[in-house]
């Protein structure tokens, strides 16, 4: 018995409706409205605790979660927004919920540090950098790598050398670790002589050096050398 | 089989006794049941969220009510009507229907009618609960859209089951319809502004693909929207444009599904 009967058992009026149907329907998605982009505005993160109810004990997974949420925001169906253009102050909640989620996380100050604190605004830049250095006081041995680079965008986007010198001084001071290279504490040195504050540079550099954390006979060349330079200038001043 | 179309919309007694057998078959898997289960686990989810809510509280549990009971009746209808007409197929009862002195499309009108009915009634019953919270009318709408709605997944299952005769591949095949149909105007509006920087003629293909499923998608975009409910956006004025491809949709399906069972040996 063949599977399938002959076409002509099929009633015309089927056919017919088949196609009439179909016309209609290709017709009828030119006549209904078109869905329209519309930018959706970020809205404000729930509190911690709801945030941990809602995870159903997967904190972690819903801290990726969101932070992928976050990071598409600028690109809604049909609409590309600047970053320029997101509530910067509900960006910096979002930021600081999905850490207190999954504390371990380096996501959230890698998009502070590299990408929403790369907008041409400086008062969004410098929500940025506060939210990083506010982050990096929690856990300076883990989070100094984005504070580092917020001394660079302070320092060379803001051209705001007191600010700039202001993190590197807390990557000095807090970031202590033996994993922390020794060029991110001494940031603060070259900021400091930027800023014409050779005697203070002088100072710092001289105490590394007799600290005696420099073990690399390059390094401890390299700023040797500069240590002389600065007490030849800070001669110089005087 | 000598058939004029008009017959399949007069409704003949057999169509009348199969559509009642579907609601025979509708009370012994507890539909009506399940739908009920439906909605008290959607309230107490929606009451356990509202308290989560430190503001705007009913529309968060509106909203969750209503999303929670589109997608579940759409589920629970699909999941009874194919699993009803696979267990008549088994039963070799599709056999016996089919050697009575009854065409293939007044077997169908029947069989349609009767889950159609079970459609109304399943937004009906679902809808209820939503008056609590919502103004009558927006639930009137919200509910009038949805029955609109489960209609065409009701043509859809019935196309798919007796066209694939398989529960699980029919299963997938209309979820993947309604995703697909409800997805298509946002994948069409990505499409529009790429992400990721394509080249010219890649973009056009890709594009032009995406627009041709979606004339061919039923706007299931413009069905049931919450936001008639939480932000009152619309509402009764919606529904003739629904109703329209409602009406095109179902008959395209039922023309398909007709064409395969007259073809169809059994």
């Amino acid at each position: 018995m063949p599977i399938q009967r002959s076409l002509a058992t099929i009633p015309k009026k089927i056919i017919w409706l088949i196609g009439g149907a179909l016309l209609l329907q290709i017709g009828l998605n030119f006549f209904l409205p078109r869905a329209s982009a519309k930018a959706q505005a970020l809205a404000s993160p729930p509190s911690l605790h709801s945030l941990m109810v809602s995870s159903i004990g997967e904190p972690i997974g819903l801290a990726k979660f969101l932070m992928l949420n976050l990071q598409a925001f600028d690109n809604q169906p049909g609409v590309s927004l600047p970053f320029r253009d997101l509530d910067y102050s509900r960006v910096r909640d979002w930021l600081t919920r999905i850490l207190q989620l999954d504390p371990y996380a380096q996501y959230p100050l890698l998009f502070a540090s590299h990408l929403y604190a790369e907008v041409p605004q400086p008062e969004k830049q410098r929500l940025m950098l506060d939210f990083v250095y506010q982050q990096f006081l929690v856990d300076p041995n883990r989070r100094w790598p984005w504070l580092a680079h917020a001394v660079i965008i302070a320092r060379h986007k803001l051209n705001d050398l007191p600010l700039a010198a202001q993190y590197a001084a807390a990557i000095r001071r807090y970031a202590t670790g033996t994993n922390v290279p020794s060029w991110a504490k001494q940031m603060e040195i070259f900021l400091r002589a930027d800023m014409n504050e050779t005697e203070t540079a002088r100072v710092m550099l001289g105490g590394l050096i007799e600290s005696g954390q420099i073990s690399d006979a390059n390094e401890l060349y390299f700023l040797t050398q500069q240590l002389r330079e600065l007490e030849s200038k800070v001669k110089i001043e005087k | 089989m000598n058939i004029s179309l008009p017959a399949i919309f007069s409704i003949p007694h057999p169509v009348v006794v199969l559509a009642l057998g579907v609601l025979r078959e509708a009370r012994k898997n507890h539909l009506a049941r399940m739908l009920i289960v439906l909605m008290v686990v959607g309230l107490a989810f929606a009451l356990f969220v509202k308290q989560l809510a430190i503001m705007e509280s009913v529309a968060i549990e509106t909203a969750f009510i209503a999303a929670l009971y589109r997608l579940g009746s759409v589920f629970l209808l699909t999941i009874f009507i194919i699993t009803a007409q696979i267990r008549e197929t088994n039963d070799k009862g599709l056999d016996l229907l089919l050697s009575l002195p009854i065409s293939r499309a007044h077997f169908f009108a029947g069989k349609f009618l009767g889950y159609a009915v079970c459609a109304l009634i399943a937004a009906a019953l679902i809808s209820l609960p939503l008056t609590l919270l919502v103004p009558l009318m927006q639930v009137f709408a919200w509910g009038g859209s949805l029955a609109l709605e489960l209609l065409i997944i009701t043509a859809a299952s019935l196309f798919f089951v007796l066209t694939l005769a398989h529960s699980m591949s029919s299963l997938v095949s209309v979820m993947a319809l309604y995703l697909l149909s409800r997805t298509m105007a946002a994948l069409q509006l990505m499409g529009a502004t790429s992400l990721v920087e394509t080249s010219g003629v890649a973009r056009q293909i890709t594009n032009g693909v995406l627009n041709a499923i979606a004339l061919l998608l039923p706007r299931l975009d413009l069905f049931t929207q919450t936001s008639w409910l939480v932000n009152f956006t619309g509402g009764m004025a919606d529904l003739p444009t629904l109703a329209l491809q409602t009406l095109i949709y179902v008959a395209l399906l039922v023309g398909a599904t007709l064409f395969d069972l007259y073809r169809k040996n059994y």
